[in-house]
């Protein structure tokens, strides 16, 4: 189970709405290498990893993960707050507001809704391990900086730059320790 | 024992964003410490910092939901006298949640970020 903290791992309060900037940081939320894909594919995996430290770090990267789905959604919530329909059309937030107007849905900058295609989860510790060590390679080069890039709103910057520090070594972690004490190997 | 909720409408408001900032901070000691133990199981200091922060962190979590109002899905949600605080109270991504509180290296990201080709 889960227990709900009624505050963000990292504060949010976005001064000025920016519908641009919110279709461009959707993708974290639902996109390919975004946070709910993340989520998923940690917390699925759990279950055939037969060894605890790896399950333990699964279960708690997973749920942090899910503290990251929560601040990409504040961000998308802030940023399109009281909109006009000129600012809407403007920004190209048109085709999306057409369907969800400013609710926040998991999708991709294009328009994909968020999938489970995007994840994988094999039932292999190795395979699922380096799916794993895969996603967070993602984190520098296709994450928070090609979206830092497009914004200069100090709390969209900060926080999204709060998630490319974490990318931590974990996964690099427990597969050497994977090699060294399993298999003895590497 | 102490009235639940004494400053339920932000009277102390620099006071109480200054906690929350500091419990967040805390947070994430313990988050990455318990990260860390996952992998480190026996790690004797890694347990003695865990320990020492989740010990800050329980107290001051305690002292923003005795004065402010509940943090914790299983902590202190409301009481007969002020009703069911949990739903009373913003939410975390509105506006009028406590903004952050006094630390002005807030004020710049962490980290130089490459600002080439932007306007200044």
């Amino acid at each position: 189970m889960w227990i709900y903290e009624k505050k963000l791992q990292y504060p949010i309060h976005i001064k000025k709405p920016n519908p641009m900037y919110a279709s461009i940081i959707i993708s974290q939320l639902g996109g390919p290498d975004g946070e709910l894909g993340a989520a998923t594919r940690y917390l699925s995996q759990r279950f055939s990893m037969p060894y605890n430290e790896v399950i333990g770090i699964l279960t708690d990267v997973g749920t942090e993960e899910l503290a990251h789905v929560e601040m990409i959604s504040t961000l998308l919530y802030q940023l399109t707050r009281d909109l006009t329909p000129e600012q809407i059309a403007k920004a190209g937030l048109d085709k999306y507001f057409v369907d969800h107007t400013t609710g926040v849905y998991p999708a991709s900058a294009a328009g994909t809704p968020f999938t489970t295609a995007y994840i994988g989860v094999k039932g292999d510790v190795l395979a699922d391990l380096n799916e794993d060590l895969a996603a967070d390679a993602t984190i520098p080069q296709a994450q928070p900086l090609s979206k830092i890039n497009f914004t200069d709103e100090k709390w969209v910057r900060t926080s999204l730059f709060l998630k490319y520090l974490k990318n931590r070594n974990e996964f690099e972690i427990v597969i050497t320790l994977y090699c060294n004490i399993i298999l003895r190997t590497c | 024992m102490k009235r639940f909720c004494d400053n339920c409408n932000g009277t102390d408001n620099r006071h109480r964003r200054n906690l929350l900032d500091r419990i967040s901070a805390i947070s994430f000691a313990v988050g990455e410490t318990t990260l860390y133990l996952d992998g480190h199981p026996n790690h004797r200091m890694a347990l003695a910092y865990y320990t020492k922060m989740k010990n800050e962190l329980d107290a001051l979590t305690g002292e923003y939901e005795m004065k402010y109002g509940p943090l914790s899905g299983l902590g202190i949600g409301g009481s007969e006298q002020q009703g069911w605080q949990w739903v009373k109270q913003p939410w975390p991504w509105e506006l009028n949640y406590p903004e952050g509180g006094d630390h002005p290296e807030l004020n710049d990201p962490p980290v130089k970020l490459d600002t080439r080709g932007e306007e200044e």
